[in-house]
């Protein structure tokens, strides 16, 4: 009885907060603070239906990303999480969905409430702070949709990067056993062993940055993706050099041309006081990672990596046991063949489950760093540096911190939930 | 201009979802503690559920003899 009485009671709190947003979306502000969001958030609102319904309409030719649409814990979560990828993308590439510049200091706006009008607006501004201002001044609303941009591309590039370096020294580990092994699990353990905050806290102290470890520190964890497509390719075509020699000169151009651009910074790979390491010419370098970000990135990745390691060498461990890796054998296929195109497909499963909680434990890392105004700098909207701004009159304006608090709740929910929903369709074959 | 408030001229869909919302914690709240309560003329054999289906005298499962989940004597 009171099972079905929940559901009723759940669905009519959907319906009633589906009518919010609907109104809204027609009458904008009428309806409030409310509605004047959810018009604002109308594209995406409407990529959301879209890729709801393009999914929903092909799951069963989907495979697993399909088979989630059966479950209603992960349409939750994939709602959520995609939430936050369309915002991020709209706002942040597109800049359609802010009210006002996210570093833009408005006169008479600071600490004011959510809705509060501006005090002396043009016809060509928005006239309200719909979330309010922060403590400088700022539109609330704006930072974090511009928030959640800098965490939709960090997180999830974080995350594939400590993926490469896992899977690339998992597979062997546990597919070779022996010193190999111990040597790499022991180096694994000792990163883990490591408190994390400490390791974030050492690599951003300005001696550290000055001697340059983390660019020596992201010239070693980002080769780790060049070199897992360059066996993957190379075990896959082996046996066709006429097509194994032109892709591999081709994905290895690329992917060799966007690392070199990722570890150059202003010409140089490394530059401190003593060093001066040439990097890729600036006419070459395709694209510049601010040093804190750099930062941020690295201390991510060399946080994660020991883990995903782990998790892979485990997989490996079991699977290699398997009948059809003895037939791979069997055939006489290389090691590195029977890892990645034998094992690996066969650990997808566990892996992306793994990957979507990953990217939620990578977002809270990143809230943490920027609570504790590491790497990123102070007026980045990112979730945690703005949390961590808004704290300090918590009890007077709550709204500066409450508001990018529960994004970054919604975000990791979304993205927990969307690991459950995949595990349990996983697990249905 | 006039500052916003929450839901503006929806404020009368304001209680109903209160409503709502409260019914569902407390619905919800309610089937949690009745889950953990014992059930009456329960007793425990055993610690485990073939056990105590084993001390009712009726049907002695065989390994494995399961049926969607349920038993199958």
């Amino acid at each position: 009885m009171f099972a079905k009485t929940g559901s009723y009671a759940f669905r009519a709190s959907i319906v009633l907060i589906l009518i919010y947003v609907l109104a809204g979306i027609f009458v904008g502000p009428t309806a409030g603070i409310v509605g004047a969001i959810s018009r604002q958030l109308l594209p995406v609102w409407l990529a959301l239906v879209v890729t709801f319904a393009v999914s929903v309409v092909f799951k069963r030719k989907l495979g697993l990303y399909g088979k989630l649409f059966d479950s209603t814990v992960g349409m939750i979560g994939f709602a959520l999480v995609m939430f936050w990828v369309f915002t991020g993308i709209f706002g942040g590439v597109f800049d359609v969905l802010v009210t006002h510049d996210s570093l833009s200091q408005v006169s008479g706006m600071k600490n004011k409430l959510p809705g509060t009008p501006l005090a002396r607006a043009d016809a060509t501004d928005y006239p309200w702070f719909l979330l309010g201002g922060d403590n400088l001044a700022r539109d609330v609303f704006s930072r974090l949709i511009k928030g959640s941009w800098v965490v939709i591309q960090i997180a999830p590039m974080a995350t594939i990067f400590a993926f490469m370096v896992g899977i690339t020294l998992g597979l062997p580990a546990g597919y070779y056993g022996g010193k190999l092994d111990v040597f790499l699990s022991f180096l694994a353990n000792l990163i883990l062993a490591f408190p994390v905050i400490l390791i974030f806290y050492l690599l951003v102290t300005p001696e550290i940055v000055l001697t340059g470890l983390p660019s020596y520190m992201a010239i070693v964890l980002f080769i780790f993706p060049l070199v897992f497509v360059a066996v993957l390719l190379n075990s896959r075509y082996y046996t066709q050099p006429s097509v194994r020699t032109p892709v591999l000169i081709a994905v290895l151009g690329l992917f060799g041309w966007l690392y070199l651009s990722m570890i150059s910074n202003d010409g140089a790979l490394v530059k401190t006081s003593t060093y001066d390491i040439p990097g890729l010419p600036a006419f070459l370098d395709l694209f510049d990672i601010g040093p804190g970000l750099l930062v941020v990135f690295v201390a991510v990745v060399f946080v994660n990596a020991p883990t995903v390691f782990r998790i892979v060498r485990g997989l490996a461990l079991d699977i290699k046991t398997r009948d059809y890796v003895a037939a791979a054998q069997t055939r006489g296929e290389g090691p590195w063949y029977i890892m990645l195109w034998e094992i690996l497909p066969n650990a997808r499963g566990p892996l992306i489950v793994d990957f979507c909680l990953r990217i939620g434990y990578t977002t809270i890392l990143l809230g943490t760093l920027g609570f504790f105004g590491l790497g990123l700098e102070s007026e980045s909207p990112d979730w945690g540096t703005t949390i961590n701004a808004g704290r300090r009159l918590l009890s007077l304006y709550p709204h500066a911190a409450i508001v990018p608090a529960l994004a970054l709740l919604s975000l990791v929910l979304g993205l927990n939930l969307l690991a459950d929903g995949l595990r349990e369709e996983s697990l249905r074959d | 201009m006039e500052a916003l408030t929450w839901t503006g001229a929806l404020t009368w869909l304001n209680p109903i979802l209160g409503l709502s919302a409260a019914i569902m914690v407390a619905a919800y709240t309610a089937q949690i503690v009745v889950s953990v309560m014992p059930r009456a003329g329960l007793r425990s054999a055993g610690g485990t559920w073939r056990a105590w289906i084993e001390a009712q005298g009726e049907c002695s499962p065989k390994p494995g003899a399961t049926l969607f989940g349920q038993v199958s004597c």
